[in-house]
């Protein structure tokens, strides 16, 4: 089911530097444990000890609920530009090895209550190699409390200012690979859009032949080459005026091709068809999340990882797929020739519950 | 979804036994709330008096009678219920569902079955359509085949290979399962598993020992909406029964495509099996490989669903109860977050661990090697921000911390309840964590963190709260747990509940204490309510304002009471646990904390031999003759004391350790077995022959409220928890009976006693002796309660809030009997005679309008069927004139007798006709080939001194438990059955 496939990194420039580092950490003699502050922006400062590269980061503090897949979601990619805050407090019970969703990790810090103490250098070597920072501390509940109850805040780790706006950038340029191919060479052509695409995406998609591009080279494609068009997950505000001419080139194409939208990709969507988007309190990151499938009620329960949610409109262009039972929000759209996700039916981590996507979607190329 | 049921039959589990415990009380109960609450009418039918689910209230006709066929028929037949839910009584009620589908009754009587179908119980419960079903969903299970004879079984077992796992059908907790490593064990667990099957089947599979086990509980509703509520990681890999493994919650070693690929398997099998309501998915699964393979599923509440509800917050019996009676996930409330919205998968943000807990103590010869069969009596929960601080917790909740034992190294090997401390004494001798993980296929991390656990403090500092979603969402009812950097609640009173079930401290202790929880609301305190024990009513969110769920100890409640708002701690119900740690609470906190009722110097009183017999003296009241005595001393001071007397170590629950002594030879053994652990003794006279009772009160320091008196059938000198006992008393001369309430007056004034106590009497030649006082509720206080529908528990508590006793406006002229329930077909090489150890797990209740109705519905209850055409019986020759009534009786009443040499020619000589069989020893045509045949209602077998005699009793005993037969092994014993077969030809 997974492999090593994910995305191609821009960042192998770094490779040395890592191996570096990476022989410095394994043979070092055990060093003292480092204290330091995490800094909550309107909460105050943690004093924890230090994991990972000795450097102060600062980004959005989100948290996630998921007991399983610490890689997976230090990997993801729709995580740049924020520090996750694990709720569950024993991370790291199993070993780092897990497939992850990209090849490195894509935070900009991790906060952790308790790591077991047997596996706890290992994933500090991991953050380490990959120059994130991290703290470990017993009062994880008190920012989450806070985070839920004043929505998403600034942090910082280390000697960092907990200040700035991640949104500002287009955090989609920071994780957009080059374009390549893969798998079955006499499969449907499907046109994947990266935005930040998850390696379980890409597994799920193995019968076809695939052209990843990112998402700057979609003006300069020939859709009529391709059976179909995946746009994918990503960081960041869909409304960023970065992603205006993407959305633009989006909108003229919807409905000539099937068209599956998956996080980002459903967002940028529904921007296209004239919706809105809006930031939300403190988001959606968890792998728990139950969605109703209005077309027959059914409920599955999905991963969720989004800050931004889709504002639906009934302005004729789709109908309103997904809701979510936790608090009704938009989770997906359908219209003529497209479907949309707000969640990960890929999981990763998390259920696969809603995997019937990617064969509503294969429907929808062979009728194409 | 169909209409709404107007009134629906719930079936009980019965007796508190190994494998099917308080849980399905807890289960029962909340099913009850959540049917109450959609305006159902609900009829419970149980056996076990100590159940919340069985009380009077509005809306429920509880109806206390024995679990079977033609009791539940006659029960649907006057009631009337529109239909019936099985799955909240354990394995019982869903035997009894699916018996009462199978023959029509249901069919007949218009009752259509709630929740999941007996269709799909059958698929889950019949192992060869469960096989076919699980291949058809093209999910892995092991090889194996059902197997009806022994012959078939070792044919199969050489051809497939050893080691084989062996499953009988249709048993409770892995009764007569087991795990063969050669033909000749496997002969024997086949052969034991067959007569135990209620369908003469053995499943034999290939074993998977050694691997991990896991667990998923899924809820799934009519529509097809279905969830896992939560994971469950058996620490001991598979081999060990999971009732007797360790657990942690969620999974912890699996990375996020195992733990997805193990989901998703258990909700397709909920789908493809058709569970409406609640199921337990178990799976062996390969760490290093992935594989994986389903072993079972429990279609039904469990023991697992009542650990995963406490775990997560997430109602599963009550979200059962509710999808039975046609609902939705998404229509059905969360009650932690408030929310209409019980779809989400809980989320947790600590670490849950589960141990049992054994009764080793109580039976010290016999095998607690650990395996298919389960042996614990019960359980604790512990949570933790870490693997090592829940494990820590659980350490303080079992008591393992402080238990002190000697490093054997084949303990590691073999599972069995030692190991946990086994490792640690490992690790101080310097093996390391990966020998150990080796020798006992523990993973590395589980082993590391229990060694941190013993060997790291937590200090505790407030409380962390049980939301259901880690923190995602407001919750408007949340539990808590002690953490280092917690926050205050707020409370009034401290209820401190009974921990896990063992013997001696079992459910009845936390029936007193969900009333004194609900008696102080009502009067509108707020009420934090302290226990550890997952298996409970008391655990429930909604049974009180703050429910703390931590180890029962004083570092616990010393953590209430400086982080809560509470003045007020209530011990008395909970059994001897809170009691043991009142001196250290009055030492730490004085007066700053208020322990209404009885002085705690009273209860030192009272405990305390010696200030015990100076207060007798006082108050001339006969108590029989004691004296301390170091181990060196013992045989001169039981000479002086004369045998037999009863020996013990002083301070202990319910007769731990204790013995009767006869002689010399008795004390010699008993030093060899005791003197290796204790120095000083307590011996007191044992009365020989007397009749034992007790009395259950309430007293406010000058008025006594007494209900009446418990007579036990058996003799003094047998604990009082193992007796059948009468309510009220009815061979029990009136001017004994007002001697014994007199005295329970003059003690209740002269101490000042406030709030529940029970006083145990022993009555020889007339004279009433006071064999024991405890200040606190009892193991009868639910059935006292049940039979005069006098709440003793409710009127306690009153009396700790205002001081006296309330009006009391209820007369009863019910009789009951109490039978006792022993877990000697689990507990196996253990010697099934009673004494002063108590032994049973749990209780069944009969009751009449007179004796006779309910000893017939207590012998039925118990599992015992008098109606059988034989009786066997062998009573030696200097006692058979005292017997002589008792057998005519017995004969007169169209018993067919089977009788030994002796007593055959002493029958007819006395013109009683019997049937001559031979002593086991003597070879066959003997006893045990009688009963064996199955035709035999009792044995009464009365043992001779010598020791021939005494090892055939043995084995004698020990079948007519793995026979469900009546043994009398007293006169007592024999006097009643043979009256109740009189009265009952009338």
């Amino acid at each position: 089911m997974e492999n090593q496939s994910g995305i191609e990194q821009s960042s192998t420039s770094n490779w040395l530097l890592e191996h570096v580092i990476f022989i410095l950490v394994k043979y070092r003699v055990k060093v003292e444990l480092r204290k330091g502050y995490l800094t909550v922006d309107g909460l105050g400062r943690f004093e924890g000890e230090l994991l990972g590269y000795e450097t102060g980061a600062s980004g959005e503090l989100v948290f996630t609920t998921s007991p399983s897949g610490y890689i997976k979601s230090i990997t993801d990619p729709s995580y740049r530009g924020q520090i996750l805050v694990f709720s569950f407090p024993y991370i790291g019970a199993y070993e780092i090895d897990e497939t992850g969703e990209s090849k490195m990790p894509q935070v900009r810090g991790v906060v952790v209550n308790n790591v077991p103490a047997s596996l706890r250098e290992e994933l500090s070597d991991y953050l380490k190699v990959h120059r994130i920072p991290g703290i470990e501390f017993s009062g994880t509940r008190e920012v989450i409390d806070f985070l839920r109850i004043n929505g998403n805040r600034i942090g910082a780790i280390g000697d960092a200012n907990a200040a700035g706006n991640p949104y500002e950038f287009n955090l989609v340029n920071e994780v957009v690979g080059e374009r390549y191919t893969l798998g079955n060479h006499s499969g449907n052509r499907i046109l994947l859009v990266d935005l930040g695409v998850k390696g379980n995406i890409i597994n799920f998609l193995k019968n076809y032949q695939i052209t990843v591009i990112p998402y700057t080279e979609f003006g300069r494609i020939n859709i009529n080459d391709f059976d179909g068009i995946i746009v994918s997950n990503g960081p960041g505000d869909p409304s960023h005026p970065g992603l205006e001419g993407f959305r633009k080139k989006l909108g003229e194409e919807i409905g000539r091709k099937p068209l599956l939208g998956i996080c980002l990709g459903h967002q940028l969507i529904a921007l296209s068809l004239g919706m809105r988007t809006q930031k939300m309190k403190f988001g959606h990151r968890s792998i728990n999340h139950p969605v109703r499938d209005t077309r027959n009620g059914k409920i599955g329960i999905t991963t969720h990882n989004h800050g931004f949610a889709v504002v639906f409109e009934n302005n004729g262009s789709a109908e309103e797929r997904f809701i979510s039972l936790n608090d009704g929000s938009n989770e997906g759209i359908m219209g003529d020739n497209f479907l949309t996700v707000q969640f990960h039916p890929e999981g990763g981590p998390g259920p696969m519950d809603e995997l019937g996507i990617f064969e509503e979607f294969r429907r929808m190329v062979n009728h194409g | 979804m169909g209409e709404l049921p107007k009134k629906v039959l719930l079936i009980g589990s019965g007796p508190i036994m190994i494998g099917q415990s308080a849980e399905f009380d807890y289960s029962g109960n909340q099913a009850i709330k959540a049917l109450l609450s959609e305006g159902v009418e609900v009829v419970v039918v149980n056996s076990n008096p100590a159940t919340i689910q069985t009380d009077k209230i509005d809306g429920v006709i509880p109806v206390m009678a024995p679990l079977n066929v033609e009791n539940l028929r006659e029960i649907i037949a006057k009631e009337r219920p529109d239909a019936i839910l099985g799955t909240f009584g354990g394995q019982t009620g869903l035997n009894l569902v699916t018996e009462l589908w199978k023959t029509g009754i249901l069919d007949e009587m218009e009752v259509r079955v709630l929740g999941t179908p007996p269709e799909s119980i059958e698929i889950s419960e019949d192992r060869l359509k469960f096989k076919e079903r699980i291949d058809e969903l093209g999910e892995p299970v092991i090889d194996s085949r059902y197997c009806s004879t022994v012959q078939e079984a070792v044919q199969y077992a050489k051809q497939s290979g050893l080691p084989m796992v062996i499953r009988p059908s249709f048993t409770l907790g892995g009764s007569g399962g087991g795990i063969a490593r050669d033909i000749n064990e496997l002969r024997s667990i086949v052969e034991r598993g067959l007569e135990l099957s209620k369908v003469n089947g053995v499943l034999l599979e290939k074993s998977v020992i050694g691997w991990n086990e896991l667990e998923v509980e899924v809820v799934r509703d009519s529509r097809g909406n279905k969830i896992a509520v939560c994971t469950m990681e058996n620490v001991d890999p598979m081999g060990v029964h999971t009732g007797d493994s360790v657990v942690v919650t969620p999974f912890l070693t699996l990375n996020d495509m195992n733990f997805q690929k193990i989901r998703r398997s258990a909700l397709k099998i909920a789908e493809g099996i058709g569970i409406i309501g609640a199921c337990n998915v178990q799976f062996a699964f390969n760490n290093d490989t992935g594989e994986y393979y389903v072993i079972e599923v429990n279609p039904r509440l469990s023991r697992s669903s009542a650990l995963a509800s406490k775990a997560t917050g997430y109602p599963i019996a009550r979200v059962a109860a509710l999808i039975a009676l046609g609902k939705n996930l998404d229509e059905i409330e969360n009650n932690v977050t408030g929310e209409r919205n019980s779809a989400r998968e809980p989320a947790i943000d600590y670490v849950v661990v589960k141990s049992p807990v054994w009764p080793i103590e109580k039976f010290q010869d016999a095998d607690f090697r650990l395996g298919t069969q389960m042996k614990s009596t019960g359980e604790v929960m512990s949570i933790g921000k870490s693997l090592s601080q829940a494990f820590r917790k659980m350490l303080r909740s079992t008591g393992v911390l402080y238990r002190k034992e000697t490093f054997n190294e084949s303990l590691l090997e073999i599972p069995n309840p030692s190991r946990m401390l086994q490792i640690y004494m490992a690790s101080m001798r310097g093996y390391t964590v990966e020998k150990i993980s080796k020798l006992t296929g523990w993973n590395t991390l589980f082993v590391d963190e229990l060694i941190r656990a013993f060997g790291t403090e937590q200090e505790e500092n407030g409380f962390s709260i049980v939301d259901t979603c880690a923190g995602e969402f407001d919750v408007k009812t949340p539990y808590y747990y002690g953490s280092s950097q917690g926050k205050k609640i707020g409370g009034d009173v401290l209820v401190i509940g009974s921990g896990p079930i063992t013997i001696g401290q079992g459910i009845e202790f936390d029936y007193s204490c969900v009333h004194a929880s609900k008696v102080l609301r009502k009067m509108g305190e707020k009420v934090v309510m302290l226990n550890d024990n997952p298996e409970t009513v008391s655990t429930d969110f909604d049974e009180s304002d703050y429910l703390v769920f931590d180890p029962v100890d004083f570092s616990t409640v010393s953590n209430i009471i400086r982080n809560s708002e509470i003045k007020t701690v209530i011990p008395w119900f909970g059994g001897q646990r809170p009691i043991n740690i009142l001196n250290e609470l009055k030492r730490t906190f004085g007066d700053a904390i208020r322990i209404p009722g009885t002085d705690i110097e009273v209860v030192d009183v009272l405990e305390d031999r010696e200030k015990f017999a100076r207060l007798m003296n006082e108050m001339k009241i006969p108590y029989p003759k004691f004296t301390y005595s170091t181990k060196k001393d013992l045989h001169e001071t039981a000479k002086k004391i004369g045998f037999p007397v009863i020996v013990r170590p002083s301070y202990t629950i319910s007769g731990s350790h204790m013995a009767i002594l006869k002689g010399e030879e008795d004390l010699e053994e008993f030093l060899g077995f005791q003197g290796r652990f204790v120095e000083q003794f307590l011996v007191e006279k044992y009365l020989e022959d007397s009749q034992e009772a007790e009395i259950d009160a309430v007293s406010d320091g000058y008025e006594v409220f007494i209900p009446g008196i418990i007579e036990h059938v058996e003799e003094a000198g047998i604990h009082s928890g193992d007796s059948t006992s009468i309510f009220p008393a009815i061979n029990i001369h009136n001017h004994t009976q007002e001697t014994m309430k007199e005295y329970t007056r003059m003690i209740c004034k002269r101490l000042k006693i406030k709030g529940p106590l029970n006083i145990q009497f022993a009555v020889k030649n007339d004279t009433v002796y006071i064999i024991e006082i405890n200040p606190r509720s009892s193991r009868t206080f639910p059935f006292i309660s049940k039979i005069t529908g006098i709440n003793l528990a409710e009127m306690a508590t009153e009396v700790l809030v205002t001081g006296k006793i309330p009006p009391i406006n209820s007369s009863s002229n019910m009789t009951g009997v109490k039978f006792p329930i022993f877990p000697f077909d689990k507990i196996t090489n253990s010697d099934v005679i009673l004494g002063p150890e108590m032994k049973s797990t749990g209780e069944v209740i009969g009751i009449g309008t007179n004796l006779k109705e309910a000893l017939m519905k207590g012998y039925q209850a118990a599992g015992f069927d008098i109606s059988k055409e034989g009786v066997i019986i062998t009573i030696p020759g200097s006692r058979r004139n005292e017997f002589l009534g008792i057998m005519k009786m017995i004969s007169n009443a169209g018993k067919v007798i089977y009788s030994t040499s002796g007593t055959y020619d002493y029958l007819k000589q006395y013109g009683i006709n019997s049937i001559k069989i031979k002593k086991i020893y003597e070879g066959s045509l003997n006893s045990l080939d009688i009963l064996k045949q199955g035709n035999i209602a009792a044995v009464l077998n009365i043992l001779s001194d010598n020791y021939r005699s005494e090892s055939d009793g043995k084995t004698m005993r020990r079948a007519c438990y793995d026979k469900k037969v009546l043994y009398l092994g007293t006169k007592t014993q024999a006097a009643v059955f043979a009256d109740v077969l009189t009265k009952n030809r009338n």
